[in-house]
């Protein structure tokens, strides 16, 4: 564990070497992401081995001194970052494996390696870090990776605009986090966590500001993890290369949000109004995200809304008090999104880079590794036992039942619905069927003739299927981590040494519930896009309203559009044109005056003996006059 | 004494003001000379008028205005001397014609020649 | 009405009408003899003064020499009726004409409102100042000695034709 400090920084060697000799490299430059991710990887599940057996390992140093009280850096090895690390360096390495084929075509390939290693870096760091302001600064780094990620096909103005929109909706909760920072600091006089948890437990921090930090923390976390009502960049961010959307999806970008409330947890259990809130944004999120990935049509924008749910059930677990779900769920979540999203990346690039579900289908028989995948991920997302996605929303279900109260759970149970019920609509409508892509593909028409790009699907090479293969192992196997007939050992692992009060578990009949729940909702979607019984439009044709609604996404774009936008843009415009007509005119005012009075006494400057001599005699009469006036003569 | 002293303040102030007027508009250079001589006189008026009537009368006064004539003199003599050479070289006594200094270039170089 | 006030008017008169002929007369040579007669009455104020010495002196030198000197100065350029072509500088004179009456009117206010005590006249003689010429003054009377010498130097340098 001493050598964890390793684990970031692999990758930013790895960005540094692409960022000197990328050009170089051109497509090998793959393969030094790869090997830095895969060292990280190695490093990582040492680190996590020793701290199975070990206790904490934390190393800090000054880091700047003010007065009485000084900053630290450092790293940290707890239980839970030794598991985020798992998480996060097993998707990233898996993600630059899949980008190896994904992204081959593009010439900007050292680049995109090159950000993917930065972002892997900003991530670890985030999660090493022993205290909230490092936290804070790699926090800000993932929000710049994230931002060039997504804006990586620059050249396309809607990426170019959703790398804004993700910027800047995030940066609203940077603002509440640092507001929340410095009054943390302002209260515990240090930012290192064991300081926070031991003064937020002895009561030193009274219990309105207590609140006041962790609702400005979460207001950090909402941002970050695009919970309601920041949500509004995650879907627009899919306009970034595909393997960045599963990586920011599943393993670092929105994973920060989360981890952050984790880190904080004992902040947040020492206010009661804080968990409240925090348990009904997570509800209210989980269950408008998983109402409009119903009526999307776009596999990466389902898949966006699925992510926003998710991280809605996780946000909903941490809010009443299930701490241990909530992380479990961030894990197996990571996964299967991860073996999701870049299933549909698989998919992306059978069908010519299109992504409308609406032209797919059919593609079971073409793409057998892939879409075997792709069902487990969907299963394991669902809640199907026995995979991963069971056993943390069972979880999750249970810590809302007894810690929540009926309407939480609820919403939970129905989103859980709506979530196996427009994952199977995805999938039955892109992998059954009949190919609807084939006829009005326009590449073909022009005459490219037949290489590889054109004509029908087909699976892709290895570098793609091995991701899918490993997480769909990953996606299966990672509930098994916490099982309850062996006691469930990652709660004990997690839950060691902090003081976060009992894990809420669920009764047999919940789990039953739960996949009862699951399977209903995979029956109507079976019902609905493979057998055909009920009509696909028959929800749609029942409440046009509705649907409608959800298509446009409770018009919330067009809220904040008209509510923050205009106004914004119209202050600025009022300011552009007072610095243009004032401030500018000001500058400009006195440089024409200026100007002006030195052409105009230039004039006087004629060589004229008499007119130099009438000059001088004019001030002194106004010496004369004002020594006068100085001297009381005038009265 | 029956004269106030301010009578003579007051005369030298109007011989002062005219000479500055002769200095300042005049144009032909031997009449702003002159003039720089009615000033140089007036502070002269000035000084004896204080060393005689004025508060604290001494001889000091005198022996300033000796002096302002003695350089006065020799201002008249170097002055009248410059003004000859000026005009030996430059062929006019007008005022306006001597602006070297100015900015209109062109203008004076073709007078210089 | 005393004997010296009378003095005083005719002199004052004669001296301020002199001023005025310098620098309003047309001819050259009328300027000069009525600065002259202005030189001639400033020495008259300081006989009514009682420095006897200066007023020997302001005649000697102003009216003697001095005069002389600028009558030479004219007659060795143009002393002929010169017509200047017409003055293209009218605010310039406006100006001059505005400043200088502005500090005629500033001077004699200030000099009228100071409060100035009437003394008995202080009779100054050659003895006194000779005394002090060689006495506090003598650096100072050396230094006038050498100017009076590097004028009549540089008079004679500046002045003198260009040795062809």
């Amino acid at each position: 564990m001493q050598l964890a400090w390793l684990i970031p920084v692999f990758p930013l060697i790895a960005f540094l070497i692409l960022l000197f000799f990328g050009r170089l490299l051109q497509e090998k430059s793959a393969y030094v992401g790869i090997a830095a991710l895969a060292l990280s990887f190695i490093y990582s599940v040492l680190a996590l081995f020793e701290r199975v057996g070990g206790e904490t390992y934390t190393y800090v140093f000054e880091w700047m001194t003010f007065g009485e009280t000084s900053l630290t850096m450092g790293y940290e090895v707890t239980a839970l970052n030794a598991m985020m690390l798992i998480v996060v360096t097993v998707v990233s390495l898996l993600v630059h494996v899949f980008s190896r084929e994904y992204m081959h075509e593009d010439h900007r390939i050292h680049v995109f390696y090159s950000y993917l290693g930065l972002f892997s870096f900003s991530m670890l760091g985030l999660v090493l870090a022993p205290n909230i302001l490092q936290l804070f600064i790699f926090w800000e780094l993932v929000g710049l990776c994230s931002f060039l990620l997504v804006g990586f096909w620059y050249f396309k103005p809607e990426a170019a605009s959703a790398a804004k929109k993700a910027f800047l909706t995030t940066r609203i909760g940077d603002v509440g986090l640092l507001i929340g920072l410095v009054l943390l600091f302002n209260e515990v006089g240090s930012f290192a966590y064991a300081d926070i948890y031991a003064a937020v437990e002895n009561g030193m921090v009274e219990q309105p500001m207590v609140t006041a930090i962790a609702l400005l923390v979460f207001l950090g976390a909402v941002g970050k993890s695009a919970q309601f009502p920041l949500h509004v960049w995650l879907p627009d961010a899919m306009e970034g290369p595909t393997p960045v959307s599963a990586l920011i999806h599943a393993a670092t970008m929105v994973a920060a949000g989360v981890y952050l409330v984790g880190v904080m947890y004992p902040v947040f259990l020492a206010s009661e109004t804080a968990l409240t809130v925090v348990a009904y944004t997570g509800a209210i999120t989980a269950f408008f995200a998983a109402t409009m990935a119903l009526v999307m049509t776009d596999i990466k924008r389902v898949l966006a809304y699925s992510t926003i749910s998710q991280l809605g059930f996780m946000i909903l677990a941490l809010g009443t008090a299930g701490y241990v779900a909530g992380l479990f769920h961030l894990m197996t979540h990571a996964f299967f999104k991860a073996l999701l999203f870049l299933g549909a990346g698989s998919v992306i690039v059978a069908v010519h880079h299109r992504q409308d579900i609406s032209v797919m289908g059919g593609l079971w028989s073409k793409m057998k590794i892939t879409s075997v995948t792709f069902l487990i991920g969907a299963l394991a997302i669902a809640g199907i036992f026995p995979l991963a996605g069971f056993w943390s929303k069972e979880e999750i279900l249970a810590s809302a039942l007894l810690n929540g109260n009926g309407f939480l759970f609820g919403l939970a149970l129905v989103t859980a619905f709506m979530t196996a019920f427009y994952m199977f609509r995805l999938f039955f409508k892109t992998f059954t069927g009949d190919y609807r892509g084939a006829h009005d593909d326009e590449d073909e028409a022009d005459g490219h003739g037949e290489d590889d790009h054109h004509g029908e699907p087909h699976e892709n090479t290895g570098f793609m299927t091995m991701p899918l293969v490993v997480l769909a192992v990953l996606a299966v196997t990672a509930g098994f981590v916490n099982l309850p007939f062996i006691g469930y050992p990652l709660e004990g692992f997690l839950t060691a040494g902090l003081n976060l009060g009992d894990q809420p578990h669920g009764e047999l009949w919940l789990a039953f519930l739960s996949l009862a729940v699951a399977a209903g909702g995979i029956l109507l979607a079976w019902a609905m896009y493979y057998k055909g019984s009920i009509s696909e439009d028959f929800f749609a044709a029942k409440a046009p309203a509705v649907h409608k609604l959800l298509l446009n996404k409770y018009y919330l774009d067009e809220l904040y559009t008209a509510v923050f936008v205009k106004p914004t843009v119209a202050v600025g415009r009022f300011f552009w044109e007072m610095d243009k007509g004032i401030v500018d005119g000001m500058v400009n005012l006195i440089g024409r005056f200026t100007s002006t009075s030195g052409r105009t006494f230039g004039k006087t400057h004629n060589g004229q003996l008499q007119t130099y001599g009438v000059v001088s005699v004019l001030g002194g009469i106004v010496v004369i006059a004002i020594a006068f006036v100085l001297r009381g003569y005038f009265g | 004494m029956t004269v106030p002293i301010s009578y003579f303040l007051v005369l030298a102030a109007v011989l002062f003001c005219i000479g500055l007027y002769g200095v300042l508009t005049r144009r032909h250079l031997v009449i702003v000379l002159a003039s720089i001589e009615l000033m140089l006189n007036s502070v002269n008026i000035n000084l004896v008028a204080f060393s005689a009537i004025g508060p604290y009368a001494d001889i000091t006064g005198q022996v300033f205005s000796l002096f302002v004539i003695t350089v006065a003199a020799a201002e008249a003599a170097v002055g009248l001397a410059i003004l000859i050479a000026l005009y030996r070289n430059r062929d006019s006594i007008d005022v306006i014609k001597h602006d070297l200094l100015g900015t209109d270039k062109e203008k004076s170089v073709s007078t210089l020649q | 009405m005393t004997a010296q006030e009378i003095f005083f008017i005719i002199l004052a008169l004669i001296a301020v009408t002199g001023a005025l002929l310098l620098v309003l007369l047309k001819p050259i040579s009328h300027r000069v003899v009525s600065m002259a007669f202005a030189f001639m009455a400033i020495s008259g104020l300081y006989f009514l003064l009682g420095a006897e010495f200066i007023g020997i002196v302001q005649i000697m030198v102003y009216v003697g020499a001095i005069t002389i000197l600028f009558v030479f100065g004219m007659m060795m350029t143009e002393h002929r009726t010169i017509v200047f072509e017409r003055d293209p500088r009218l605010s310039h004179q406006a100006i001059g004409l505005i400043s200088s009456v502005s500090l005629l009117g500033l001077l004699i206010f200030g000099i009228l409102s100071m409060d100035l005590p009437q003394t008995e006249g202080y009779v100054g003689s050659a003895e006194a100042i000779g005394l002090e010429l060689y006495g506090y003054f003598f650096v100072a009377f050396i230094g006038s000695a050498f100017l009076l010498t590097a004028a009549l130097i540089g008079a004679i340098v500046v002045a003198r034709k260009e040795a062809d």
